[in-house]
């Protein structure tokens, strides 16, 4: 090296030291893609049959242990049936309502909030008195969402609420008002939570898109455009075009305008793990079904045997799109299922106040901050839970494209998305861990609800009872566990078991 | 005529750019936010010299004349700058206003300048040469000035004398010009101006140490004793004549001149209602003064103290003036101290307290909300020993009335016997608070020593007044935080 060039080098170097070296996020976030053995759910679609190496027998086998699978198994205990079995693919229990666990907090991957729920949900207002979240109907208040709740940046600051009112025009407002009111409208027994107990009065609303509805209104407004999409999206993992009228109203038009939710740091893992936790060595959890027959014989794999359960029921927990590999039908194009990517990012520090932030015309739908509901009065570490549904999107492509993609791609993504309102992010980041669920949700897709092929996928097949969200064409909890609850029902009935108590799902 | 003028292009440029640095100089130090002042100041100033080279167009003839009295006034205008800046400032309303007027005008003065100089030129210089030569004079003139501002000027004269200074040259510069050009003919008018100026100006450079002194005095009453930022909040104490007061995040706590009112009426009216109480609860106070009246109770042998700032704690147990004014209260072998956020210390302590003591600051942010909500005064009463009782800090029931009645309201959904009642402190005005489940008679056993209450003046602390009577208002919860809207709302409209 010449004397001159080292110089210059030194100079570079001093310069650097003075300056602070900028900091490649490589070199500070760690992480990884977490979750979802895509390959192990996958074996689902071999033709091979493997030997049983060993034979099982039970009343009732339980397959799928996400909020379907729970809700049945509790059903079943309410209802004095304590002999059964359930399996469930993944490691631990709860599909969507899974936690991931820090020193900071517990994070949910998913699920994270349940509305308070109205009078017609009566299981899960059952579920929630056990659970002593509810006292008679009023709810624990430690539970209910603290304030202030959500907020929305735009035009580069933050405002309360998701509506972007910042700039909005009279016209805007009006227009947001005339749907609350046509909301307000349709509200009653046309839209009921479980969805099962809705009357028929304004399925016609199910053969146009939310998008439609819209035009048809005349309502144009961009901010309302945006707003209302950001609700499909949300719930469903669909853009306006996607997503039915009568399910995206029955979102609202379900709920009271000023509804209150109940929220745990790890989300809706806080139920779902009370629902699992008396199960114990009757839950066998890492377990691939292989085979369903409509005479109750179902063939499982486990990392180190093939079991073959002869059940005398089977409650199916397990999304529609299973049931051709599984029971050998004719596939069901009806139902399709939204893809999304889930990433938590632990925090040595967090943010104020506001459990829902929200980014105006990002792709992400945003984080919710898991520490909200501390009682301290400093923010300190926290663990953000931030989504990303692709609406608007053939699923399958999607979902394709998601197994290429690298953690540092979406390390740099998440980085990306939340960089304006934190554009000091990285000197808090600890971690970022990501989940990718390609199928997360179904999607309530014009047509699919009135179609009929709800009730048809409802049906049992043989001695095989369904149960699963899918089966109302919208993941929400009440939804699974209304299913999961009227399987369960189902199949104390075909047993003959002297239930002990009231049923839930009277039709 | 050339050189003179040349040199007064030079002297003049000079003084513009001085009064622009003076006016974003002084609006900086006195509001802060140096990017925002520096960026206006520059704008309107520039936006105003070019106002004024427009406006040259329409001097007619005795160009001359006109150039003498724009530098009379820019010399007076500018001279005096700094010292108006600081005489409004300190008196309160329309700092802003005049700035941007002051700011202007000089700027129109010195835009007109330069045009009629080169006019004063044009017949003698070739017009490529005038150009170039007086605008060279101008930038080398506003480099001057930029270099020797910070390193010379400001230092050595400070803000004030250097405008008088350059208001002098200015004033120079017309005198030098009556008497270099208009000879026996120059205006008597112009010239007594321009001596009646330049005499204002020397007195005003001459007076500038006490101009100075007056105006900080007016602007910051109070000597600063000491001034500290923890990871938690801003603490400021300061004292005048014997009054100190401490400030966190830039709200006054307390003032020694009266602060025994307040803390007198947060303690005594149910501590000393109670028959001999042992154990107390103090949950914010980490200045140690209800502690020290807390401490006026010989029966009371064990004081828990949670605050969640350990400087402040520290702070007032060691700092010599401050540790006098709670008569060293946070060393009393009776009290011990903790650091930690009250609400979950509360949920994580168990324990019982004859008497519970809750002193945090307003419920300004949702943060501090939590600490005034129904859950918190579940978690307050499972900590009240059976005949124990509390008293809460509420804000103000006069200049806050919903806030004040919602805590009240809160405290009774609870499930817990509340009384209001409210004292008047000087510096805050009238402040209210709770008493929780105190005996029958608030303050029977007052401790001797007491500066303000006694027995007759006890029962008027629990009689409002109709402008501070009950409202009805929500109950604060967390899940809707109804207190921080109500207060943000009352206290924005005091301010305005």
């Amino acid at each position: 090296m010449k004397r001159r060039e080292f110089l210059q080098g030194s100079l570079v170097l001093a310069g650097l030291a003075l300056t602070g070296c900028p900091r490649a996020p490589e070199t500070v976030v760690q992480g990884a893609i977490a979750g979802a053995s895509w390959q192990r759910g996958h074996r689902v679609r071999l033709e091979d049959r493997p030997k049983p190496t060993r034979k099982v027998t039970t009343p009732v086998a339980i397959l799928g242990g996400g909020v379907a699978g729970l809700s049945a198994a509790w059903r079943l205990r309410r209802g004095g049936l304590e002999e059964f079995l359930l399996f469930e693919l993944e490691r631990e229990l709860g599909g969507n309502s899974r936690a991931a666990s820090y020193p900071a907090s517990r994070a949910p991957w998913a699920a994270h909030y349940l509305p308070l729920p109205g009078p017609e949900a009566r299981s899960v207002i059952e579920l929630l008195q056990e659970l002593g979240v509810l006292d008679g109907l009023i709810p624990k208040e430690e539970f209910l969402c603290q304030e202030p709740q959500e907020r929305l940046f735009v035009h580069g600051r933050w405002q309360e609420g998701l509506y972007p009112n910042l700039g909005a025009s009279r016209d805007d407002l009006d227009q947001l008002e005339a749907f609350h009111r046509e909301v307000d409208r349709l509200r009653g027994p046309g839209f009921r939570i479980p969805s099962r107990l809705s009357t028929r009065e304004h399925l016609e609303l199910d053969r146009i898109s939310l998008q439609e509805f819209l035009q048809k209104q005349g309502w144009t407004s961009d901010r309302l455009r945006w707003w209302a999409e950001y609700g499909c999206r949300d719930d469903y993992g669909c853009s306006l075009a996607d997503t039915s009228a009568w399910a995206g109203l029955h979102y609202h038009a379900a709920r009271a305008r000023e509804e209150q939710l109940l929220v745990w740091p790890e989300g809706n893992a806080w139920l779902a793990e009370r629902l699992a936790a008396p199960l114990k060595e009757r839950a066998t959890p890492g377990c691939v079904v292989r085979q369903v027959g409509s005479d109750g014989v179902c063939l499982l794999e486990t990392e180190d045997e093939v079991l073959e359960v002869r059940a005398r029921r089977v409650i199916f927990c397990l999304p529609q799109f299973q049931r051709p590999y599984l029971l050998g039908e004719a596939p069901r194009k009806a139902f399709t299922y939204a893809p999304w990517v889930v990433a938590n990012l632990v925090l040595s520090q967090s943010d104020d106040a506001y459990w829902d932030n929200v980014i105006y015309d990002s792709p992400s739908l945003g984080y919710v901050v898991a520490t909200h509901q501390s009682l301290a009065t400093r923010p300190g570490p926290s663990v953000w839970t931030w989504y990303r549904p692709f609406p608007g999107q053939d699923p399958a492509t999607v979902r394709e494209q998601l197994l290429q993609r690298s953690w540092e791609s979406w390390r740099d993504e998440v980085l990306a998305d939340v960089h304006a309102p934190h554009p000091d992010l990285l000197d808090r980041l600890e971690r970022l861990d990501v989940m990718v669920l390609g199928h997360a949700m179904v999607r309530p897709l014009p047509g699919l609800i009135s179609s009929g092929e709800l009730e048809k996928a409802r049906r049992p097949v043989g001695v095989v009872h369904f149960a699963h969200s899918d089966l109302s064409a919208f993941s929400i909890f009440e939804e699974a566990n209304d299913h999961g609850v009227r399987a369960a029902e189902e199949v104390l009935a075909a047993l003959g078991t002297s239930d002990r108590t009231e049923r839930f799902a009277r039709l | 005529m050339q050189p003179l003028i040349l040199v007064s292009v030079f002297l003049i440029a000079t003084c513009g750019l001085i009064y622009e640095l003076i006016a974003g100089t002084v609006s900086s130090y006195l509001l802060g936010d140096s990017v925002m002042q520096f960026s206006t100041v520059i704008g309107v100033y520039l936006s105003a010299m070019g106002v004024g080279s427009y406006l040259a167009q329409y001097v007619g003839k005795g160009v001359l004349h006109r150039f003498v009295q724009i530098q009379i006034l820019v010399g007076l205008l500018g001279g005096c700058s700094a010292s108006v800046l600081f005489l409004v400032f300190a008196h309160g309303t329309g700092f802003l206003l005049v700035l941007y007027l002051i700011v202007f005008a000089i700027g129109v003065l010195v835009g007109l300048e330069i045009p009629l100089v080169m006019r004063l030129l044009k017949d003698h210089i070739e017009f490529k040469e005038l150009v170039s030569q007086v605008l060279a004079l101008d930038y080398v003139g506003a480099l001057v000035a930029s270099l020797a501002f910070p390193i010379l000027l400001v230092p050595h004269l400070g803000l004030v004398r250097t405008a008088f200074f350059f208001g002098l040259v200015n004033v120079g510069v017309a005198l030098a010009f009556l008497l270099r050009f208009s000879g026996p003919k120059a205006s008597r008018a112009l010239l007594a101006e321009a001596i009646v100026v330049f005499l204002v100006l020397v007195a005003g450079f001459a007076l500038s140490e006490r101009l100075t002194r007056y105006a900080e005095e007016e602007m910051f009453p109070d000597h600063i004793l000491l001034a500290r930022s923890t990871a938690y909040q801003r603490i400021v104490v300061t004292e005048r004549s014997g009054d100190v007061r401490l400030y966190l995040n830039n709200n006054l706590q307390f003032s020694s001149l009266d602060e025994y009112r307040y803390h007198e009426a947060l303690v005594h009216p149910g501590l000393g209602g109670l028959e001999a109480p042992r154990k107390v609860l103090i949950l914010g106070g980490g200045d140690g003064l209800a502690l020290r009246e807390v401490l006026k109770y010989p029966s009371v042998t064990d004081v828990t103290l949670v605050d969640l700032d350990p400087a402040m704690t520290a702070l007032f147990r060691t700092h010599p003036m401050l540790s006098q004014l709670n008569q060293g209260s946070l060393s009393s072998p009776r009290v011990k101290v903790i650091n930690a956020d009250a609400f979950v210390w509360l949920k994580q302590n168990p324990g019982q307290y004859d008497f519970v003591l809750v002193d945090f600051p307003d419920p300004s942010t949702f943060a501090l909300g939590k600490l005034y909500t129904v859950s918190f005064y579940r978690a307050l009463k499972e900590h009240l020993a059976p005949a124990g009782a509390a008293a809460v800090q509420c804000t103000s029931p006069l200049f806050a009335r919903k806030s004040y009645w919602c805590i009240l309201k809160s405290i009774r959904t609870a499930g817990l016997e509340v009384r209001p009642y409210h004292v008047f402190v000087p510096s805050f005005g009238e402040w209210g608070f709770a008493l929780i489940g105190a005996g029958a008679e608030p303050g029977k056993h007052l401790p001797p020593g007491l500066r303000y209450l006694n027995e007759a003046g006890m029962a008027s602390l629990f009689e409002f007044g109709g402008d501070m009577t009950e409202l009805p208002v929500e109950e604060n919860r967390l899940y809707n935080q109804a207190l921080v809207r109500y207060y943000e709302a009352e206290w924005r409209a005091v301010v305005q």
